[in-house]
């Protein structure tokens, strides 16, 4: 490999980058604005789920029981007309459940005798109505004990700590998955642009005729979109610091050498895609929405991977957002530093190793396909 | 240009337009594939559910009873204990570095304590980089607690009796698939109708069809028409799909469903089109699009819960037809309900599509003049 020719490979492609000025600025700006959006809006924890409650009871325990459901964060209690039938409510979407508290029941408890208090949770979405059975239910056994004849004390007092977070910051679980996220996506769409482009202007004839090497050619154009990747990175992790205030929570060097890696997968998965197809609609297709799509989905950004189907969670581990999104929760939120994340960077050493191997197998005769 | 609009010349537009689509297998496979094979995927892959927590655990009484608690945890398969160690620095170490989600600490003196009738302390440590997941671990082992401490005791005077409506089996994917049939609709609508009328300008035929007494309805409906009968199939087809994958019940009226979704997906070939207008070529075309379809698909409820979204994002998501249409689809498939539960959002979406329409078009004119 000729490093002269690797540098001037690169120097052309940062030169074409530039001139594109509306791909230039979305390169920037769709990275940005995705951060501010997802770092703004997404929020996973429940809150304000709308409760219709019908009291017929209209005693003190049941303006407790009442009170007592409202100050939980996650629901909201809307008092409804007794006369309306729960399905009903349900079925106008205004509420996510319905709680009736039927007449005497604060007497039934006083007694000793047994008093349900009737649920009907809108189950559409599953999140929602396990979060409204667990409020439900800690709520009757909290307020039951007040109201009932004492019952014997508990076996067991569970004593819950969360760490790391424990204001339950969500910003700081989201935005450094959204940083994975976004380097997951941008560079690979920008790489498989501009390997596509080339072949289908047809100006890849040229570097065909001249005395390139696919390893040069490859190298050259991976260098470039490397640059690229970092200054995206740079961004995106200086507006997270300003913005949401995220913090290098322990040693930063995992993320130092893991973000350049993952650029590199990246890069090398865009170049692979570019050299497979041969119009860069279906190249954009393959790196726009597939890519996309798994890097969201596989890499844990919302949802856990363990919850995930077996074949899914096997398949996560190819996915190179997986493992950098552990490093990068592992930076600013936790800190554990290597001992935590060094299988993550090795992982993405061996996937960038592969990819760069995908992506010189189709160009190593550096000729026209047949 | 100025010609009366002209059902023979559109028919003949459209003709042209099917054949050209038709003609392209890759648009096909792009068109059809991926909508079915999203929705089956990620239909089994989103899982909010926290399954298979992995906690260390320490038991340091090593009692009966010590080891009946823990087996509670493990029971239902949420907490899937790993490792351990010897003592509760171990734990503690393992719940930093993040190898495992949660720690279990049960003290020497537990079984003391319960024998002596006191609780018997115990600790349950949380990773919370994910504060979602930890919340829910949470909720879950407070009740696995709860339930616990009732072993033995006569059933709590205060019980709720609940009845999960619409969906009682708890089945994630007729919450999920909802969502991601709009917003996969959105996305390769969105991309395919853009990159399908940029072409045009890309290639220089669109010259052509300016040389033509087509007007610029006749050559938007035109184009519009066949990408619309595909959006269509792939809509029932992926319907179809889910239905036999995942039981995806269609408790509503068929032919409501299908009339409110081809008003969306007009709405999300409009947009389409619009974009195509700002863009000269294909690679401007995609990354408009997707800069596009991202915020709609976010900010729509498919993923993540609106309810939780600060108020400000709240109101901006009424503006986006994704939202109203999950909501639609959701209401008329799971719940059953007809046209005067869901108007509100009708409207909503039938204004969004009028709005879309009449900039696209007003747009796509001026740039053919």
């Amino acid at each position: 490999m000729n490093l002269r020719r690797v540098w001037v490979q690169c120097i052309k492609e940062l030169v074409e980058f530039r001139r594109d000025r509306l791909t230039l600025a979305l390169a920037f700006a769709l990275p940005v604005g995705m951060l501010l959006i997802f770092g703004m809006a997404i929020r996973l924890q429940i809150t304000n789920i709308p409760v219709g409650v019908q009291d017929f009871d209209r005693s003190p325990f049941s303006r407790d029981f009442i009170s007592r459901i409202n100050a939980s964060q996650e629901l909201i209690v809307i008092a409804e007309p007794l006369d309306r039938s729960p399905m009903g409510l349900l079925d106008r979407g205004n509420v996510s459940a319905t709680i009736v508290i039927p007449p005497g029941t604060q007497q039934a408890l006083a007694a000793g005798r047994p008093a349900p208090i009737q649920s009907l949770v809108d189950a559409t979405d599953v999140v929602n109505a396990l979060t409204i059975k667990q409020i439900l239910t800690a709520t009757c056994a909290f307020v039951g004990a007040t109201y009932a004849s004492p019952s014997a004390p508990p076996t067991v007092a569970l004593h819950e700590r969360i760490w790391f977070n424990p204001g339950g910051n969500e910003a700081l679980f989201i935005v450094p998955g959204v940083f994975a996220v976004i380097l997951a996506m941008y560079p690979t769409l920008l790489a498989a642009i501009a390997m596509v482009r080339d072949k289908e202007r047809g100006t890849i004839v040229q570097a065909y005729a001249s005395r390139l090497r696919a390893s040069e050619l490859i190298a050259g154009k991976c260098l470039a979109l490397e640059c690229i990747g970092l200054a995206e990175a740079l961004a995106i992790m200086a507006i997270g610091f300003a913005v949401w205030g995220v913090r290098f929570a322990g040693d930063p060097l995992p993320l130092l050498i893991g973000t350049p890696l993952l650029v590199c997968c990246q890069v090398l998965l865009g170049l692979l895609i570019g050299a497979r197809t041969n119009t860069v609609t279906s190249a954009i297709q393959a790196s726009g929405s597939v890519n996309s799509l798994v890097s969201v989905l596989l890499s844990g950004f919302l949802y856990p991977v363990t919850s995930m189907p077996l074949v899914f969670q096997w398949l996560s581990y190819i996915v190179p957002a997986r493992h950098y999104i552990n490093i990068t929760r592992d930076a600013f939120v936790r800190g554990a530093g290597w001992p935590g994340v060094w299988t993550e960077v090795l992982t993405l050493a061996v996937i960038a190793s592969v990819l760069a191997v995908g992506a010189w197998l189709p160009m190593r005769r550096m000729q026209m396909a047949d | 240009m100025s010609s009366a609009f002209s059902w023979r010349r559109l028919f003949v537009l459209l003709r042209k337009e099917f054949v050209q689509i038709l003609g392209n297998r890759q648009v096909l496979y792009i068109l059809l594939f991926p909508p079915i094979v999203q929705v089956t995927i990620l239909g089994y892959a989103m899982n909010p559910l926290v399954k298979h927590l992995v906690f260390a655990v320490v038991d340091e009484s090593k009692t009966p009873a010590s080891r009946r608690l823990v087996y509670a945890f493990t029971a239902n398969g949420v907490f899937v204990p790993q490792g351990g160690g010897n003592d509760a620095a171990d734990v503690y170490r393992a719940v930093q570095s993040g190898t495992v989600d949660a720690g279990l600490v049960i003290p020497v003196d537990y079984a003391q304590a319960i024998a002596r009738g006191e609780p018997g302390n115990v600790q349950l440590v949380f990773d919370g980089v994910n504060s979602f997941m930890a919340n829910l671990g949470a909720g879950y082992a407070t009740l696995i607690v709860q339930d616990y401490n009732a072993r033995g005791e006569p059933p709590p005077p205060l019980s709720p009796q609940i009845t999960f409506a619409y969906n009682p089996g708890l089945v994630t994917a007729w919450f999920f698939v909802p969502g991601l049939l709009g917003a996969i609709l959105m996305i390769t609508g969105l991309l395919a109708s853009a990159s399908e009328s940029v072409r045009e300008k890309d290639e220089g035929t669109l010259e052509q069809l300016l040389m033509t007494p087509a007007s610029s309805l006749e050559v938007l409906l035109a184009k519009i028409g066949p990408l619309f009968s595909l959006f269509l199939i792939a809509l029932v087809a992926s319907l179809a799909v889910s239905r036999l994958l995942f039981g995806l019940p269609f408790r509503g009226d068929f032919l409501l469903f299908m009339g409110i979704s081809s008003v969306y997906i007009v709405a999300a070939i409009s947009i389409g089109i619009l974009i195509s207008t700002f863009a000269a070529t294909q690679q401007q075309v995609v990354l408009i699009s997707i800069f596009t379809a991202l915020p709609l698909m976010m900010l729509s409820g498919a993923f993540a819960p609106i309810e939780s979204m600060p108020p400000f994002w709240q109101t901006v998501s009424l503006i986006n037809p994704l939202r109203h249409y999950i909501t639609i689809v959701r209401d008329i498939l799971l719940k059953g309900v007809g046209i005067d539960v869901i108007w509100p959002n009708v409207l909503a979406l039938v204004a969004f599509a009028i709005v879309a329409i009449w900039i696209s078009a007003t747009r796509y004119r001026s740039q053919l003049r």
